[in-house]
This record gives structure tokens, C-alpha cells and sequence, in this order.
């Protein structure tokens, strides 16, 4: 089971890359008592018989696991929400990618808590396998937005430690900025 | 709290450390760790694993070693996993890497070239080891 909503979004990344996707957008807002999290892919996409057992977890994509039947992520994502009283959806079509959603109360005793926001960016955004991911994070009436395209023209590359620690910083500034601004609203 | 970046700002730090981020090893080798991200990782706790080898690593001024991440490895038993692909050393996989294993592998294997014991589940043939 995962641990953090982090984990979550991470899950649901590495499912779009394991899909071949080049472009990945991550979105997380955080408002009305809700965090709305969505991951939206341009990969291969499944049929509707594929998506109809996205939740088996003694099903998973083939190819994936050779010689293996066990598919857990998404099977975590409908339980978080079940156990939560959220909801999740999937969108998916061969060739046209795939879209995610999952909406979780964010005062629900057994929603899990976001985590280390800032590291969680930082590893996806240097992570992805070469693929074009964005961030796109809300809070209320605040947010940024931050795409891997951006940071690897500002440092160079993005898997020495040197720049990676410094993909950490930029990524941590904006998520404290952003605790910042709410604090001055509320 | 630290002042908001600007991508300018990530230039200019890029620019000041530009040095130590094109440093590599006298031969232009250099090592290269990759850490597991499958589900099975993430739930172990791989995003921990990697975020504590960053620490040592930045911790013991080894700014040029590469970082990387892929997918589930086939070893869901014993996650988190990392590979080290070190120069003139056989590439090796670690399970069960959790962050005190994590900083051992900085300072065990990446700077003092030796294996960490009970942690391999891709052990190098002893002969190789032995023509180090």
C-alpha cells in the first residue's frame, strides 16, 4: 500500500512511462476540502476490455511483468478512494493516451497526506524516462506550473546530483511560496 | 523559508557549480546509481531511498554521480532496489535499500569500492571481484 499521495501520483506516472507516453501532465489542486489529483498521458491507451480489469490485481498490462500476474497500482488507487469515500476515474482509448482522476476529502481520517511534495516533483520531473512531464499544482487561488523541458534547458541535464539537488531547491521554493501566499490569505 | 527561484535563478546556480557538475572521474568515467520506481518500489519506499542517496551523495561532495530511475526490476521480494554501476566494478543490484543502506552504499561502495553484505541479490562471480 502506498504511504503518501505522493506515492500515488508517482504510481500513476510510472504506469503512463511503462505505456510508452511521451508527455505526462500532473495535476494536483487542493481546494474546497478536496485534493483533486489527475495524470494525463499521450501513451498507447487501452481498450475498453483492458480497462474494465484496471483494478484486478492478478491482472496487469502484458509485457510489463514477464511471467508475472499481478498488477497493484491501480488497484491501490480504487481503494484509496473507496476507503475514503473519494471517487477516481479512468479515460482511455487506444492511441489516444490515458487520463486518470482521483478525488479524495482531504479531512478523511484514512486519506493519506501529501507528503514531500517538493521531493516527489523533483524525482518525477528528472525521472520519466526522457518523456515531457509538467507539474501543475493549485492551491486555492495560487499555483505553478513546472515542466522537465524547462529545468533541463536551465541546468543542463538532470540525473548528476549537482543538478538534481538543484531541480530540489527550485521545486521546494515554489511549493513554499505557495504555503506562504495561503498563509497571508487566511 | 528560502526565497521563491526563478529559472534564472537556476541558471545562475547552475552556472556557479557548472565545475563540479561536468567533474568526472580521471578516466571520464563515472558511476551511475539507479533506484527501482515500480509499484512495488514506491511501496517499499523507494521515493525514501532515493532521496537519502541524493543526501549522501551531496553530503560527501560526489556531485557527478548519476542518478537515475526505472521501472520494477523483477526483485518485488526484496524492494527497494538499486543498481551501482561503478567504474572497473561488475554492476551490482541491492535489495532491501532503505536509507541507512542507502548511505552505506555511498560511502561503502562508491567511495571505498567494497560490496555490502547481506544486501545483494546480484552478486558479481567472486573471480571478478578478485581481479580488482
Amino acid at each position: 500500500m502506498h504511504a503518501t499521495l505522493g506515492d500515488y501520483l508517482s504510481e500513476l506516472v510510472q504506469n503512463a512511462l511503462e505505456a510508452e507516453a511521451d508527455a505526462v501532465t500532473v495535476r494536483l489542486d487542493e481546494t474546497d476540502g478536496f485534493y483533486r489529483m489527475e495524470v494525463t498521458d499521450n501513451g498507447r491507451g487501452m481498450t475498453a476490455a483492458q480497462v474494465a480489469r484496471v483494478t484486478d490485481p492478478f491482472v496487469t498490462a502484458p509485457g510489463k511483468h514477464p511471467g508475472r500476474r499481478v498488477g497493484l497500482g491501480l488497484a491501490f488507487v480504487r481503494q484509496v478512494a473507496e476507503q475514503t469515500g473519494g471517487t477516481w476515474t479512468i479515460d482511455s482509448a487506444p492511441g489516444a493516451g490515458t487520463r486518470v482522476g482521483l478525488t479524495l476529502p482531504r479531512a478523511h481520517w484514512d486519506t493519506p497526506p501529501l507528503g514531500d511534495l517538493p521531493g516527489v516533483w523533483r524525482q518525477l520531473l528528472a525521472g520519466g524516462g526522457g518523456a515531457a512531464v509538467t507539474i501543475e499544482r493549485r492551491r486555492g487561488a495560487a499555483g505553478y506550473r513546472v515542466t522537465r523541458g524547462e529545468l533541463l534547458e536551465a541546468l543542463g541535464e538532470l540525473e548528476s546530483v549537482g543538478a538534481l539537488r538543484l531541480a530540489g531547491e527550485y521545486v521546494r521554493s515554489l511549493e513554499d511560496a505557495l504555503e506562504a501566499r495561503e498563509g497571508m490569505e487566511t | 523559508m528560502s526565497k521563491k527561484l526563478t529559472l534564472d535563478d537556476l541558471r545562475a546556480l547552475r552556472n556557479k557549480s557548472r565545475a563540479a557538475l561536468e567533474q568526472r572521474t580521471p578516466e571520464g568515467k563515472t558511476v551511475e546509481i539507479i533506484v527501482g520506481m515500480g509499484t512495488c518500489g514506491i511501496a517499499a519506499g523507494a521515493k525514501e531511498t532515493f532521496d537519502a542517496l541524493l543526501e549522501a551523495l551531496a553530503a560527501n561532495q560526489l556531485d557527478q554521480v548519476l542518478v537515475k530511475q526505472t521501472g520494477c526490476m523483477g526483485l518485488c521480494h526484496s524492494e527497494p532496489t538499486v543498481e551501482v554501476r561503478a567504474p572497473d566494478m561488475p554492476p551490482v543490484i541491492y535489495g532491501h535499500v532503505d536509507a541507512q543502506v542507502a548511505d552505506r552504499i555511498v560511502t561503502q561502495h562508491v567511495m571505498a569500492g567494497t560490496l555490502i553484505e547481506n544486501h545483494i541479490f546480484d552478486r558479481p562471480a567472486g573471480d571478478i571481484m578478485a581481479r580488482r
